[in-house]
């Protein structure tokens, strides 16, 4: 548990932008992260559980169903909603049953985790996210220039026909490398993880032509690359 | 502090909680004793709850965050005595071992039943897959919540005993049959028992008994070490090192001592320098004595530098921050071939440390033992047509992963003993060791060992009962110390890293000739178990086949890595992991069949243990024994039979279903590994128990063995229990305590059924000598021989019977009052050996090198079991943790000797929703000195994993890989290499 100096709890967005204005204040979403060590600090937890943000709906539109999702919507709750999508699938993969439960859409945007099958597959699910200050911007630029600004909601879409390809030490174990991607009509996107600070979309015919993955004791640098180039085409021949 | 009011087990419930505070520590401070500590990141599981219906890590929510919310722990389920039907099902197929996690478990098979009546496995895994469990593997959870669902329902549980299956073989040989026959068909969780001849029906032995303390771990009931509270209570932390290898220069205490709340700092400064080894072993404790509390030079990250004792966990943190120390730092050594070379750091400079090989090049312990002439039947092999294999492996660093931490709480009694309730393995042990460091006498210090959650040889250990005994001296207060998961990581016990080259000498027919083992044992930093662990390394490399010349040499060597020391299996792992993919390579190279080459040169009933007696802590000279001790009972031929036939071995020769063409980029493969193990340290373990007689016909059964979840305390029930004709419910089994209960070593060697279990049957034996007696007086029967126990009573021959309460009553308020009871102990100068056979079936991705496991199969001879579910369930755990050895766990370090993965995220163990299917067959034989019958079957499980998923990728994809762990990355560069 980190050593947060005070809690605060506020019951709307105003007030809650109004605390987060103070910079040694931080968000706090559903804690998995932010609440798992004991490093000290003077940080002060701003609780966004009665914000209202914990709504999912489907949506239909001329380009198909679209999903729009609270920031505080659980993980094990969009794995609920969609039984049958990729991102259920990513959701699962992400965390497991007792996290689940409480890590939130938001948070794990705001974590931006480089390793993060969830976010790869918000990727390829044509996924913007709407801030606090009103903006809505695509998840890739978020994940590559963050900001401060609260994540308040996302959308993105459902449906069409999706695949996710991952190696690691064991099946559930976070994938050293993993593939994810989603056919919509003609259309066809691909996201790595573990390969960039954050997950990332790859051109599907070049996978390794823009990353640079960093080595660890779980995969060097070149093996990351032999699995992007290996999971692309898997999951391109699945979605094809 | 946050005022917070939240439902608690359907009651209002209000109280406050600092800014940082858990919901785990706010429902522990509210008698929640079920939401345990396992880790701070929540990724255990222990601590889970129902907030608001779903199971959430209580760890990771802070307590300020339930606020408004309905929170349910499992003591909601405790509504009386009787048990809950989920409580009732893990009950039932023995489901929980330690317990440690089990109120996160009913709770989360209750909030599944609730949406989903009748789950899914996959739904069912994906559940448990937040509840980290490293002795079950999960087998028999999942066939709980299935049983749990099916109750809930509606329908009437089935009986859950063990699936008899026909044995394959006379025994001694294999018999034809049919290799592709289908294996017999059984829940996972239900043990394939193959029943021998030799072994009669009893009433309580060898029967699925309900486990003595399933109530109290079903209910979450406080029974372990944190489960008390005790006014003043002071909170440990320990300083420990950033640096690999470094002296201390200075330590300035003064802030750290000025913080208010903080009432001790200790260090090498203020502390006696009193020098021990800290390994849980028996008189004298093998030197060298390497250690002292605090010293004034670290030799590993995480070694301790000083430790604070202050009224809450936030103050002595902030305290250990206030601690400056200045350190030298040194050059660190981490791999033990380089500790070997000329120029590397030596590790020992002190002049206190006395009894070091080599200490300039830091081998602690250079081991020898040869029976016949090796050198000798290596320099006339070409000679005699014969072949040399040379092959050298490496095997790497791994944790126990208890998900109880260490934890220990010392305070003095009444009398000003001190008192150490503490998680371990070896209270007498621990109890001597202790006393010198306090400068106490013996007889000054009781330690009581509760309900432990899990050891696996970690708690084989003295490891922080002395710093909680400084700190209760200093402060007269009692004093806790709890270790967070990175200190176990980094600060407790792991297994023995080793580099193993294995020389084997091998005639023409297939006949081993001569086998040489070299071992570098990396014992880290200290000493502890580095020498007998590394000698069992070599009896065990060395005894499974016979060859007329053995020899065994190893250099045990200091490093600075985090201390190795006892884990379940004891340098058995590592070297049968070298042996048995050796003998699989030597047969692939003679072009020999696997199981037919190891059967020639495998030991047999009647074959002497001819290296054993050489190695260990009471090693035998040579010329010194006339005769040298043999292998008397062997299921070894049935249990490879079970396990071939569980596994499909006759798939190995089909092309298509090693390579399926739906799956191009998957080989299929499957591996054998033959497995043998020891059953406790002749003439060294010894293990004490009493029992007496109560009014109402039960008896009280003290024992010094300790139950770490292994199901210790049943078995030894079970035993007692037999002998005396009454049910298992009327023995009342309490371990242990060094005051109250006999002297036991400890739970380690696989001895607590062979040993402790003799006891308890020497002592209710003797117990039941004095009941026929007064049996006989009360029937008026002239022989006291002719009277049987069975049912509660005691029968004459002629049919006429008494009730055991009757003879108690009797004994203790009518005539001639005693105390009926009888007292034993045993020490064994035998060490059967169990027998397994394990095979794996693996999938192999021939474009990333990621192995998947798909099965795992393991038929055991261990005598009798005493207790079929228990021993299942060890070796299932056994599997599971062997599994991590053997596929992903492994210690990373930074060029500074830095753990990189001191957390269960990035240190890999297996989840629920992960695990490949397992079957476990028991193969009985009658092992004449064992209790009824019984062998060891709690470590041999660790042995063949490794060995036989090696030789999978092996049969699947052509390539040996001679290094643990076998990662993805690993195996793709073998492949591509």
């Amino acid at each position: 548990m980190p050593l947060v100096a005070a809690y605060h709890r506020p019951t709307d967005l105003a007030e809650a932008l109004d605390l987060l204005a103070d910079p040694r204040r931080v968000p706090l979403a559903g804690g998995t992260v932010l609440n798992a060590d004991r490093v000290p600090s003077h940080l002060e937890a701003v609780d966004l559980q009665d914000l209202g943000l914990d709504s999912a709906t489907t949506v239909e539109t001329a380009d198909g169903p679209r999903l729009a999702v609270g920031a505080m919507v659980r993980l094990e709750m969009l794995r609920r909603l969609l039984p049958d999508d990729l991102i259920a699938e990513a959701a699962r993969r992400e965390l497991p049953s007792g996290l689940r439960t409480l890590a939130t859409v938001g948070g794990t945007i705001a974590v931006a985790d480089p390793d993060s099958v969830l976010l790869a597959a918000l990727l390829v699910s044509d996924c913007t996210v709407d801030t606090a200050d009103g903006s809505t911007r695509s998840l890739s630029d978020v994940l590559s220039q963050p900001g401060r600004t609260l994540v308040t909601g996302i959308h993105c879409t459902v449906g069409g026909s999706g695949s996710l390809h991952a190696t690691g030490r064991t099946p559930m174990d976070t994938p050293i490398v993993a593939a994810v991607g989603r056919r919509v009509g003609d259309r066809v996107t691909v996201a790595l993880t573990g390969v960039a600070p954050t997950p990332v979309l790859v051109d599907p015919s070049d996978p390794t032509g823009a990353i640079e993955p960093r080595s660890d004791f779980r995969g060097s640098a070149e093996y990351r690359r032999r699995l992007a180039t290996v999971l692309t085409d898997r999951v391109m021949e699945e979605v094809s | 502090m946050i005022p917070i009011s939240f439902d608690l087990n359907g009651r209002p419930h209000t109280t406050t909680c600092t800014p940082h505070e858990s919901l785990r520590e706010v429902l522990r401070r509210a008698g929640m004793f079920s939401v345990r500590f396992g880790s701070d990141s929540g990724e255990t599981g222990a601590a889970a709850v129902l907030l608001d219906g779903e199971l959430v890590s209580s760890d990771v929510v802070l307590a300020a965050q339930a606020d408004g919310h309905h929170v349910t722990t499992v003591e909601a389920f405790n509504t009386g005595p009787d048990l809950h039907p989920i409580q009732a099902a893990f009950v039932a197929v023995g489901a929980f071992q330690s317990g440690y996690s089990a109120g996160a478990m009913v709770l989360g098979t209750h909030a599944l039943l609730d949406r989903s009546p009748d789950p899914t496995e996959a739904e069912i895994r994906d559940m448990l897959s937040g509840i980290l469990d490293r002795e079950t593997a999960y087998v028999k959870p999942v066939e709980a919540v299935r049983r749990a669902a099916a109750m809930l329902r509606g329908d009437a549980p089935s009986p859950f005993g063990p699936l008899v299956v026909p044995p394959m073989t006379d025994g001694a040989n294999g018999i034809d049959h049919d290799a592709t026959s289908p294996p017999p068909v059984g829940a996972p969780a239900v043990p394939r028992l193959v029943p021998s001849r030799d072994v009669p029906d009893m009433a309580v032995v060898g029967r699925p008994e309900i486990k003595v303390d399933a109530v109290r771990l079903a209910k979450g009931n406080p029974a372990f070490t944190d489960d008390i509270e005790m006014r003043g209570m002071l909170v440990a932390k320990v300083l420990r090192s950033p640096h690999a290898h470094a002296r201390i220069v200075a330590i300035d205490d003064s802030r750290a001592r000025a913080l208010p709340g903080v009432h001790a700092v200790l260090h090498h400064g203020n502390t006696p320098r009193v020098k021990y080894a800290s390994g849980g072993q028996s008189w004298p404790n093998p030197h060298p004595h390497d250690q002292v509390s605090f010293d004034d030079k670290v030799r590993h990250v995480g070694d301790r530098v000083a430790v604070v004792a202050a009224e809450t966990i936030d103050l002595a943190e902030e305290a250990c921050r206030l601690i400056d120390v200045t350190y030298e730092v040194l050059p660190a050594v981490l791999d033990e071939r380089e500790a070997m070379l000329p120029g590397a750091p030596v590790i020992h400079d002190e002049p206190d440390t006395v009894e070091i090989h080599d200490r300039d090049r830091n081998i602690v312990h250079h081991i020898t033992a040869e029976r016949g002439d090796v050198d000798a039947a290596i320099a006339s092999a070409e000679a005699n047509g014969h072949r040399v294999f040379e092959q050298t492996f490496r095997v790497h660093q791994v944790q126990q992963c208890p998900i109880e931490p260490h934890i220990s709480i010392a305070w003095l009694d009444e009398d000003e003993r001190m008192v150490i309730r503490t998680a371990t393995q070896v209270p007498f042990h621990a109890r001597r060791m202790v006393a010198p460091l306090l400068d106490r006498e013996i007889k000054d210090i009781r330690v009581i060992k509760p309900r432990i959650g899990g050891g696996f040889g970690a708690k084989q250990e003295m490891l922080i009962e002395d710093i909680v005994g400084h700190l209760a001296q200093v402060t007269r207060r009692p004093v806790r110390l709890e270790l967070d998961r990175s200190e176990e990581f980094i600060a407790s016990r792991t297994r023995h890293p080793q580099t193993i080259t294995y020389r084997s000498v091998v005639d023409a027919d297939g006949m081993l000739v001569a086998q040489d083992l070299y071992i570098i044992g990396n014992t880290g930093p200290y000493g502890t178990h580095g020498y007998t662990v590394q000698t069992v390394s070599g009896l065990r490399g060395l005894t499974q086949y016979n060859a007329p010349n053995k020899r065994f040499v190893c250099d045990v060597v200091y490093t600075n890595i985090p201390v190795p020391g006892a884990y379940r299996g004891y340098g058995a792992p590592q070297a049968e992991f070298a042996l048995e993919a050796h003998m699989e390579d030597i047969a692939r190279e003679l072009g020999l069949d696997v199981i037919s080459f190891k059967r020639r040169n495998w030991l047999r009933v009647g074959d002497e243990l001819n290296i054993a007696p050489h190695l260990g802590e009471r090693a035998a000279a040579d010329g010194e024994l006339e005769e040298y001790p043999r292998v008397m009972s062997s299921g070894l031929e049935e249990c490879v039979a079970q396990a071939l036939r569980e596994i499909g071995w006759h798939r190995r020769e089909d092309p298509a279903w090693k390579a399926p063409a739906e799956r191009p980029n998957i080989r299929r493969g499957i591996g054998f590994a033959y497995c043998m193990h020891g059953t406790a340290i002749p003439f060294l373990d010894m293990g004490g128990c009493s029992i007496k007689l109560n009014d109402d016909g039960s008896f009280n059964m003290l024992v010094g063995a300790t139950d770490l979840g292994t199901g210790a305390d049943t078995v030894l029930g079970q035993i007692a229990a037999e002998v005396l004709g009454v049910p298992l419910e009327d023995i009342k089994v309490y371990s242990s305590d060094t005051d109250m209960t006999p002297f036991d070593t400890g739970a380690y060697a696989s001895s607590t059924t062979y040993i402790s279990g003799t006891a308890a049957m020497r002592a209710a034996e003797a117990a039941r000598a004095r009941i026929k007696e007064r049996a006989a007086m009360l029937l008026g029967v002239d022989q006291p021989c002719s009277i049987e126990l069975r049912d509660r009573r005691a029968y004459a021959p002629d049919g006429r019977s008494v009730s055991m309460e009757e003879i108690a009553l009797d004994s203790l308020h009518t005539q001639d009052q005693e105390q009926i009871m009888g007292t034993a102990s045993y020490v064994s100068p035998e060490c059967p050996p169990p027998f397994g056979a394990q095979v794996v079936e693996v999938e192999v991705d021939v474009d990333t090198g990621q192995v998947t496991i798909v099965k795992m199969a393991m038929a055991v001879d261990c005598g009798v079991a005493i207790n079929p579910i228990t021993a299942s369930g060890q070796v299932e755990g056994g599997m599971l943790q062997a599994l991590g050895y053997a596929h992903c766990e492994e210690y990373a370090f930074d060029a500074d000797g830095r753990m990189v993965n001191d957390s269960f995220g990035p240190y890999r163990i297996y989840r629920a929703d992960e695990m490949p299917q397992t079957a476990v067959y028991l193969v009985q034989t009658m092992e004449d000195s064992g209790p009824f019958g019984a062998k060891a079957v709690a470590e041999i499980p660790k042995d063949g994993v490794a060995p036989a998923v090696r030789n999978a990728i092996l049969d699947a994809v052509g390539v040996a890989i001679d290094e643990l762990p076998f990662t993805p990355e690993r195996v793709w560069r073998a492949m591509t290499s």
